[in-house]
């Protein structure tokens, strides 16, 4: 991972990465301890959780940018085009879709992409907000 | 898992419920490989809104996500779709439900309202799903 950007310096249109990743059925495996879930016919042996794509697309974009104090996640989708396989090589790009600032805060959201060998097999766009510096120390 | 969906017809799609304690979340935190220390017993949490670690959105996201590849297996995983947004955090321990209620069908998906909420009514998530038809 090259060096983290700064969310306040994100501009619209700004292309981060690509990231490879890969997950394995171990991988699969913590995750469904880490969300009590459980096991599924063909999964994870044959297919991974398809929300860990998710988490996997975001962990990217947290990875990739400098976390201000103060940042929330307020909304999230995701599409799952189709089944991944454990083990199959990936390739994560986030594409900056929206900047706004006001009332103190800075909007952004972010497009998230995942790919394989035969291109996008999840896609999603994760809204996120943090208080502008100049705001986040409360009332003068 | 449910049988192909007559014409016109959206399944019913079972709740899921699960605790959520601050084991879960640290495991989770491990998993994602997420620093945030507002999800951590740490001073960041304590100093924090809430007083105290507050779960990650995408564990509370990851009920709906189960829910929905239990009704609908691989299905799910081969053309299924989520857009919600966080309406509040939770905060361990805490139980949560995840619930499906069919929005109608169009031409090319079974569409879901869908909603996380605590066992006291709290409204955590709320927002869509959909699956691709065959």
């Amino acid at each position: 991972m090259s060096e983290k950007r700064d969310f306040f310096g994100l501009e619209r249109g700004e292309v981060l990465g690509p990231y490879r990743a890969r997950l394995d059925a171990a991988d699969a495996r913590a995750y469904l301890d880490a969300t009590a879930a459980s096991e599924t016919p063909g999964s994870p042996e044959s297919w991974l959780p398809p929300l860990q794509l998710g988490a996997l697309l975001l962990g990217t974009l947290i990875d990739a940018i400098e976390i201000p104090p103060g940042l929330l996640h307020t909304g999230q989708s995701f599409e799952f085009l189709r089944p991944v396989a454990p083990g199959t090589s990936l390739t994560a790009e986030l594409t900056v879709a929206q900047i706004a600032e006001r009332r103190g805060l800075r909007l952004g959201t972010v497009d998230l992409e995942l790919r394989d060998a035969e291109g996008a097999c999840a896609v999603g766009r994760a809204s996120v907000l943090a208080p502008l510096p100049a705001a986040s120390g409360g009332p003068a | 898992m449910n049988a192909p969906p007559a014409p016109g017809e959206v399944p019913h799609v079972a709740p899921l419920t699960r605790q959520i304690d601050q084991g879960l979340v640290d495991r989770y935190a491990a998993a994602a490989a997420d620093p945030n220390p507002i999800h951590r017993d740490t001073a960041e949490a304590r100093e924090g809104p809430y007083g105290r670690p507050i779960a990650h959105g995408m564990l509370v996201l990851a009920l709906v996500s189960q829910m929905m590849t239990e009704a609908f297996g691989e299905g799910w995983a081969a053309g299924g779709a989520l857009a919600v947004r966080w309406r509040a955090p939770a905060i361990p321990p805490v139980r949560v439900t995840a619930t499906a209620t069919p929005a109608g069908p169009d031409e090319r998906r079974l569409r879901y309202a869908v909603r996380c909420t605590t066992e006291d009514g709290e409204l955590l998530l709320d927002g869509s799903a959909s699956l691709r038809l065959p």
